[in-house]
This record gives C-alpha cells, sequence and structure tokens, in this order.
C-alpha cells in the first residue's frame, strides 16, 4: 500500500501536473468542489421542492 | 495522493518566523482562543437548560410551568445547536486554515469583525429569547412569530459565520500561491473544506429563509408554511451535516495525535467527502417525508436513491478511522490477535477515549436510526416522538460535542500551552459523557417507539377531555432516560470546569517540556506517536486470513448486523401499526 505516510513528505520529488490523475485535480479545486455541491442541491432539493409547492393545487375546501 | 497527511503537517505546528521571531500563527492562535472561550460558554448556558429541560420531561420532578419550559428548550436547542456547536466550527475552520497549512492568516481585521457580529447576533438572539419575546424553539417555524430582532440576530450571526467560511477558502487560496505546503492539502483539511462548502450551502439556504422572515415579523409580507419548512431545512439538516464533517476531520485527527493512526488509503477518504459535498445536504428532505405538500417522487429522490452515497460515505469513514487506528497499533509492534491493539490502546488518554466512544455511539446509535428513520415508510411511527432527540442526542452531541471535547485536550495544551487542571477528573469524563448520553438517547428512542412525543410539556395531558395510556414500562423509561441524561449533564460540567479553569488559572506548559507533565496532559502530547517512523519485525501489513486490520473488519460486521435488525424490526412494527386488509 503505497499510500502509507510514514515517510516524510519530501522524500519524493512532486510529480508533474501531467503525472497527477484527473480525480486529484478535481478533488484540488476548492470552488469546483463548492459549485457542485451548491449546484445538486439548489436543482433536486430547493429548486424541485419549489417547484412542487408552487405548482400545487388550492384546496377545494370553502 | 502521497505527500501529504496530517501528520506530516503536525511537527512544524509551531513554525516560528525567522525575520520576527513570531509565531506565523499568532493571530490565527488568538482568534482560535476567542472563538473557543464563546463556544465553552455556550455550552455552559445550554447545558444549564439541558438540566431544567429534562428534569421538566421527567414527569417525576416536572420541575418548569409550560411556558417556561418551551421558552428554555427554545434556550437549549439555540446555545447548543447553534451557539455552542458553530463557534467551536468556526475555531476548527481556523486552525485546518493557516495552522495546518502552515499559511500566514489572511484578513485577520476581517476575522475579528466577523467574530464581533457573530457575538453581536447570539446577543441578539439571547436577549429576545430570554425576555420572552421568542418562544418559538430553533425552527422557529412560521407562522409561530418572534420579535423580528430575533430573526436579525440569527442573520447577523450566520453573516459572521459565511465571511469566516470567506476567509478559511482565502486561506486555501493564499497558502496555495505562496506554497507553503507541498502536494495536496492535508486530509484534515480536506475535511474542513468539506464541512466549509456545506456550510455555504447552509447560509445561502438561512439567507433564503430568515430575511423574508424577519420582514414578515415586520408586517412587510407574507411566508408560505410550507415554504418556510422546506427552505429551512435546507439549513436546519445542512448545518448538521457541517457537524458531520467537522467531527469526521476530527477523528482523522485525533487518530494521528493519540495513536499515530494512519490514513489507509488517501483516496478513498477523500472520495468519501466528495460524497458529503455532493449529496448529503439534499438528504434535508427527510425532515419533510410526512409533508403533505411535497410529492412522493421528490421525497424519495432526495432521502434515498444518491442520497445513500452519503451514508455510504459515512460507513466508509467508519471503517477507515478505526482501521487506521488498527494499523498504527499494529506499525508498532501491537499485532497480537484480533485487539491486541485495541487492548493496548491508551485507554486513559482523554483525546482517545473521546474518539472511540464518538465513532461507536455515532456509528451504532446516531448512524442505524438516522437511516432508518429517514425511509420514508418508516417515518410515520418516528415522526415527532421522543426517537428524534434520542437520534440527534447520538449524533450531535455523543458525536459531534464528543469529538470536539476530545480535541480541546489537546487544543488546551497545544494552542492556549497550559497544564490540563483536575486532569484525574478528565480522564473519566468522556466515559461519563458517553455512557451518560448512551443511556439517554437509548431510553429515549424506546420511549418514543412507545408513543411518546418530542417537544411535549406534560405527558400526562393532565385536564385534557381524552385519556392516553403509555405501556405501563413508561415510567421507567423516562426514569432512566434522565439518570442518564444527568450523567451526561456531570459529563459536560467536568469539561467546563477543566477547560475554564485550565485557560484561566492553568499553570503554564513550557515549551518541549512535555515529558515532565505526565500526570497533567495526554499521554499522545508526551509519545507524540506521529513524529516516529514505526519500526517491526514482522510485516504488519501482510494480510492474514480477515485482512491487514482484522480487528476493525470484525467490529464491522457486528455493526451490519445490528444495522439489518433495527432496520427490519422497524418495518415489523411498522406493520403493526398499520394493518392492511
Ligand atoms: C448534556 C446533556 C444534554 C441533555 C441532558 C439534553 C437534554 C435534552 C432534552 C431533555 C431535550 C428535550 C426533548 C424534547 O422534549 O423534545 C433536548 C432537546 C434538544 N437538545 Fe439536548 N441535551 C443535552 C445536550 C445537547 C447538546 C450538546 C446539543 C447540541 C449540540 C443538544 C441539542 C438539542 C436540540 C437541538 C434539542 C431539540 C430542541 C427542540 O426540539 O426544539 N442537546 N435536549
Ligand atoms: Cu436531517
Amino acid at each position: 500500500m503505497d499510500q502509507h505516510d510514514t515517510a516524510p513528505p519530501d522524500s519524493e520529488p512532486p510529480p508533474e501536473p501531467d503525472e497527477i490523475p484527473l480525480g486529484q485535480r478535481l478533488f484540488e479545486r476548492p470552488f469546483l468542489l463548492l459549485a457542485a455541491g451548491i449546484l445538486i442541491m439548489a436543482v433536486f432539493y430547493t429548486g424541485w421542492g419549489l417547484y412542487e409547492i408552487l405548482t400545487l393545487p388550492p384546496a377545494p375546501l370553502p | 495522493m502521497s505527500a501529504s497527511t496530517s501528520q506530516a503537517a503536525i511537527p512544524s505546528l509551531f513554525r516560528t518566523c525567522p525575520s520576527t521571531g513570531l509565531k506565523v500563527h499568532d493571530h490565527a492562535e488568538r482568534l482560535i482562543r476567542a472563538h473557543a472561550v464563546v463556544a465553552t460558554v455556550m455550552l455552559l448556558v445550554g447545558g444549564i437548560a439541558a438540566l431544567l429541560v429534562l428534569l421538566t420531561r421527567w414527569q417525576a420532578i416536572h420541575l418548569l410551568d409550560a411556558v417556561w419550559f418551551y421558552r428554555i428548550l427554545t434556550v437549549h436547542g439555540m446555545n447548543m445547536l447553534i451557539f455552542f456547536i458553530i463557534f467551536f466550527e468556526m475555531a476548527v475552520l481556523l486552525f485546518a486554515g493557516p495552522i495546518l497549512l502552515n499559511c500566514r492568516m489572511p484578513a485577520v481585521k476581517t476575522a475579528w469583525g466577523a467574530f464581533g457580529l457573530m457575538v453581536l447576533g447570539m446577543l441578539l438572539v439571547q436577549w429576545t429569547m430570554w425576555t420572552g419575546q421568542a418562544d418559538v424553539l430553533f425552527t422557529s417555524y412560521v407562522p409561530l412569530q418572534a420579535h423580528s430582532n430575533f430573526y436579525l440576530g440569527v442573520i447577523l450571526f450566520a453573516v459572521g459565520t459565511l465571511i469566516t467560511t470567506g476567509i478559511f477558502f482565502a486561506t486555501l487560496v493564499v497558502a496555495k500561491r505562496e506554497k507553503t505546503y507541498e502536494g495536496s492539502v492535508p486530509l484534515v483539511t480536506f475535511g474542513a473544506l468539506t464541512a466549509a462548502i456545506i456550510a455555504v450551502i447552509t447560509l445561502l439556504h438561512g439567507a433564503a429563509i430568515y430575511i423574508p422572515t424577519w420582514f414578515w415579523s415586520m408586517g412587510m409580507m407574507e411566508v408560505d408554511a410550507q415554504v418556510y419548512r422546506m427552505v429551512w431545512w435546507g439549513l436546519g439538516h445542512s448545518s448538521q451535516q457541517i457537524n458531520v464533517a467537522a467531527m469526521v476531520s476530527i477523528w482523522y485527527l485525533l487518530a494521528t495525535l493519540t495513536v499515530g493512526g494512519v490514513v489507509l488509503n488517501q483516496k478513498v477518504s477523500r472520495i468519501a467527502f466528495v460524497l458529503y459535498i455532493l449529496f448529503i445536504s439534499m438528504a434535508s428532505a427527510h425532515h419533510l417525508l410526512v409533508d403533505p405538500g411535497m410529492g412522493s417522487a421528490w421525497k424519495v429522490w432526495n432521502t434515498s436513491y444518491f442520497m445513500y452515497m452519503a451514508v455510504l460515505a459515512s460507513m466508509i469513514h467508519g471503517f477507515t478511522v478505526p482501521a487506521g487506528v488498527e494499523m498504527g497499533m499494529r506499525l508498532r509492534g501491537f499485532t497480537q490477535g484480533f485487539f491486541g491493539w485495541l487492548k493496548r490502546a491508551p485507554w486513559g488518554d482523554p483525546g482517545f477515549s473521546s474518539l472511540v466512544l464518538s465513532v461507536v455511539v455515532f456509528g451504532f446509535v446516531g448512524g442505524i436510526t438516522g437511516v432508518t428513520f429517514g425511509t420514508e415508510q418508516i417515518n410515520i411511527i418516528a415522526h415527532n416522538t421522543l426517537r428524534i432527540p434520542g437520534h440527534f442526542h447520538a449524533t450531535v452531541v455523543s458525536g459531534t460535542a464528543m469529538a470536539f471535547m476530545g480535541l480541546t485536550w489537546y487544543v488546551i495544551p497545544l494552542i492556549f500551552r497550559k497544564r490540563i487542571a483536575f486532569y484525574p477528573l478528565v480522564k473519566i469524563q468522556p466515559y461519563l459523557f458517553a455512557f451518560g448520553m448512551l443511556l439517554f438517547s437509548l431510553a429515549m428512542t424506546f420511549a418514543g417507539t412507545f408513543g411518546a412525543p418530542r417537544r411535549l410539556w406534560d405527558m400526562t395531558y393532565s385536564g385534557a377531555p381524552f385519556d392516553v395510556q403509555y405501556s405501563p414500562a413508561m415510567d421507567i423509561i423516562i426514569a432512566v432516560m434522565a439518570i442518564g441524561g444527568l450523567m451526561g449533564i456531570v459529563g459536560g460540567g467536568i469539561y467546563i470546569l477543566a477547560t475554564v479553569w485550565s485557560v484561566f488559572f492553568g499553570k503554564p506548559l513550557p515549551e518541549g517540556k512535555e515529558a515532565e507533565y505526565v500526570g497533567s496532559i495526554p499521554l499522545g502530547l508526551i509519545r507524540r506517536p506521529w513524529t516516529e517512523t514505526p519500526a517491526t519485525d514482522e510485516d504488519p501489513e501482510a494480510p492474514g486470513r480477515f485482512g491487514a486490520v482484522p480487528g476493525t473488519v470484525f467490529l464491522v460486521a457486528i455493526f451490519f448486523v445490528a444495522f439489518v435488525v433495527y432496520y427490519f424490526a422497524n418495518w415489523a412494527l411498522l406493520s403493526f401499526t398499520w394493518q392492511v386488509g
């Protein structure tokens, strides 16, 4: 398991940017993660939820 | 992703600037102190309120009258869930940012301004609550109306929180630009980033609902009750997930500090955090499962499907944290059998015992009950019963607050540079608090299963035109709840006493002299397991028949059995309630 980090961090040279896997590069962009988090919540929960409430037919009570 | 972990960051915690001789993080440290002190005061106020509420719900005593019960219950919810937790979390962000990244603190004046706003907002809320102008509980459901200053206070508090969160993001940018760290940010910082992102989602919903509600309280507009509930829970639920992300980050940190726990796989742990970012907030819908205004598709989509990805994330952390502890211990030679590492673990270190108790109670009680109640069909038999506070006292109290407490025993020597007062008491504090709250949560869960409602001043409904019959066991269950709650309050009291005493009247801890103070600081600070490179003859990673971490695998198997049993027991209960045909 090479992920074990018991060795000091500077024992290996930092990898070239294009050696860094895509996932890791994505995870290093905090504002991208922020935007994704807000987007999913805004679409599935808040947006859809508001749409449901606002299109609710009024109760046919007197 | 190998170059950096929390371990790598810790030895450099107290970097001194070569030119000024000042510690690089002086500003961050002062801010952390201020936030921590206010958080503790809030815990004290909330704790006194807990005692009063508890002694009222215990029908044998029934201390407060109805008005004061709801007033103090509001005080308890606001001070604990909002003020204590969030002031502490801001301190965690200030730690995971400037200190772990070894970076200067950007926008120091703004940060103090934000702190001031939070305090101001908090005081406004306190004033309206204590003067009886905000008996609306922490959910403040419309059309229950409080004085407009209550909502204004909440808004000011939230703006302060948002600014501090923004400063955390700024720290990430500054640290990256000034190259104060190598590789990826440490895992603990990544967890804090997760908390910060969820905080932004939370605060956006908070703004979207509290600003209109503030205008409504001044008679300037209408607010629809169902819209309020939907948007409010975008705040109310998501804020709990800030707590979860902060707590999990602290788990990783405490594992490293106390036993030199390793991060088994950076990639897996980070993916789990990203699953939180993407999918945990939408679970807000589980608070609306019985609301008639929301459709089934919306409910099911938001509380299962994607949301189970967030449950998966919690289960990943629930495996990797104990597995990291086990591996850390095995690497240091504690390789006997399945549980040799557990037997030889530093149970007298309050940081370690808090970590273990937090993981276990959060997972076994909080997690299992939460996923069960979040199921659309089952929710109807749990909604608004004592099972709900039973569930969240296991998550946010035995999980999050317990983790915060455990971290405090390291923060006092590391940041405040003080020895810990009443250390022998502090060693038993985690056990008292955790077992008390465990008893309390379990009893509440049982009482709720037998039909006891939450938020109810008088369970006997005396003077009501109808008669309510509970199971004969109810009085005993409520008494057990009260005893557990009292134990928890004593544990919380020891925490407050020891932290306040240490910080204000405590004996100083000279730098580098930790080894001389064995009886008054946690063992981890003396052994410093995170600095050594462990060496053993056997290869502890050589997987046995049950993998490299057999003890953890065994414990996780027990967890799954408990989970399945509880889940299906609730379907059975539901079938008794609702006879079909
Ligand atoms: C020291 C131990 C504590 C005890 C004995 C305690 C006790 C109680 C009791 C008896 C209730 C009322 C339940 C009901 O009638 O529905 C309650 C509610 C609540 N507690 Fe605690 N509590 C403690 C700590 C905490 C902490 C640390 C937090 C948060 C971090 C917290 C958050 C809440 C919340 C949010 C409610 C719900 C209030 C509402 O329904 O409006 N409690 N607690
Ligand atoms: Cu929730």
